[in-house]
């Protein structure tokens, strides 16, 4: 595997005296540590502003996941699936994976910052942003299911997305939205 | 036969008699240390006699052939002698075998009643002394340790108090060496599989990064062979269009 590595063990400096928090990362050189509550308050306030914040924070992360990949050639879901949990750990925005049910692709994004639905189109925006930037396929993400330490998005074209947003919004479970996009198969 | 053989006779009787009765006396407490300072160690006749020979022998009054030696011992250690120790023996006790009284020893000396001459002194046993075997047990102890060696065993039959020495007896007796502790076989472990739920036949690539240290999780990478590339899954998911 190419990617580079990154030292975690020194990549965040908490300076409590002077209340700061560095990150040694060549995107961002300080942080501010606020409660994950405030982040969720803060997006569900903003409505349909909401695309171009995470679309703005969708830049940086996929800039990191793409140094992380170093000029890996086609890289394997799991070199991408480390270089955006990576980038996104780096910030407190938990971790993700893969998933493949059949030609259907999804992401799993384990302990986001929120789960309720006011979080849901910022999440689907920032996931399309970075899978996009670092994978260099034009693509949309819809939630298909919300669990306990995360979510689960499908990744696809645009009325797909629209599939998949109706169906979980009538409350059908993950795999039946999948089977029906799919034909009816549960891959 | 004259006085002086019988004399030495009887002292080696009971010399004999008081080494099967106390293998192993631990010298009492000092109870009156000016009492034993004063009396001269009174030696056996035995020219080199062994060390629980000794130990008897220092509690033992002297027979007739020692006497000579070492007589003021019971006269010169009498007028000496601390006030418990008088409260305890009778006089006429303390004036005969002081020593005794100064180094009390319960039943131990038993050639005292042998010689005539010196009377039994009636001194109660220390609560440190061990405690006296008989004869009878004794003899049993050795017809064990008879039987244990004539069974073929030629290392300690086992008759103290250490468990692992006995274990090890009866292992060396059938033949058979004792397992080391590496050698004990472990339990089996058990065998569990995760199956993947039917509806859910799918492939999972999980980074799974805080989990352990990065190099950790680049190294587990590496070792998996490398499926398609997450373009082309990409591609094929977006290529997905709803029916109906």
């Amino acid at each position: 595997m190419a990617t580079r590595l990154h030292p975690l063990a020194s990549a965040v400096t908490v300076d409590l005296a002077h209340g700061r928090i560095e990150l040694k990362t060549p995107a961002l050189a300080r942080a501010v540590a606020v409660p994950a509550t405030w982040l969720a308050r803060a997006i569900a306030a903003l409505g349909d502003g909401v695309d171009p914040l995470a679309k703005s924070l969708a830049e940086s992360v996929a800039k990191d996941a793409v140094m992380i990949l170093d000029g890996t050639a086609d890289p394997t879901p799991e070199e991408v699936a480390y270089s955006i949990a990576l980038a996104l750990g780096q910030r407190g925005f938990g971790t993700c994976g893969f998933e493949r049910f059949g030609d259907a692709l999804t992401l799993l994004w384990n302990f986001p910052p929120a789960t309720d639905a006011s979080f849901h189109r910022f999440a689907t925006a920032l996931v399309a942003k970075v899978v996009s930037d670092v994978t260099g396929v034009q693509t949309h993400a819809a939630v298909l299911s919300t669990h306990a330490e995360g979510l689960t998005l499908f990744l696809g074209a645009d009325p797909a997305c629209a599939l998949v947003r109706e169906r979980a919004a009538r409350g059908d479970a993950g795999p039946q939205i999948l089977a029906t996009l799919l034909g009816g198969a549960s891959a | 036969m004259s006085s002086d053989v019988i004399a030495r006779l009887e002292s080696l009787l009971g010399r004999v008699i008081a080494r099967r009765a106390v293998p192993r006396l631990v010298p009492a407490p000092p109870v009156a240390p000016p009492v034993v300072a004063s009396s001269p160690a009174p030696r056996a006749i035995t020219p080199d006699p062994p060390r629980a020979e000794a130990r008897v022998e220092a509690r033992r009054p002297e027979g007739p052939a020692a006497a000579p030696e070492a007589p003021p011992v019971v006269i010169e250690a009498a007028p000496e002698a601390p006030a418990p120790v008088v409260v305890e023996a009778p006089e006429a006790v303390v004036e005969a075998a002081p020593v005794v009284a100064a180094a009390p020893v319960a039943e131990a000396p038993k050639p005292v009643v042998i010689e005539p001459r010196v009377e039994e002194p009636v001194v109660e046993a220390p609560k440190t002394s061990l405690p006296l075997p008989g004869p009878a047990k004794i003899s049993r102890a050795d017809d064990r340790i008879a039987a244990s060696f004539a069974a073929g065993a030629s290392v300690s039959p086992g008759l103290g108090d250490d468990e692992a020495d006995h274990v090890e007896t009866l292992a060396f007796r059938v033949g058979r060496a004792l397992p080391k502790p590496g050698q004990v076989p472990a339990p089996p472990l058990p065998v569990t599989t995760r199956d993947e739920p039917g509806e859910r036949r799918s492939e999972r690539f999980t980074a799974s990064l805080p989990s352990a240290p990065i190099a950790a999780q680049v190294a587990d990478a590496a070792a998996r062979p490398a499926p398609a590339s997450l373009r082309s899954l990409l591609q094929r998911s977006v290529a997905l269009r709803p029916r109906g």
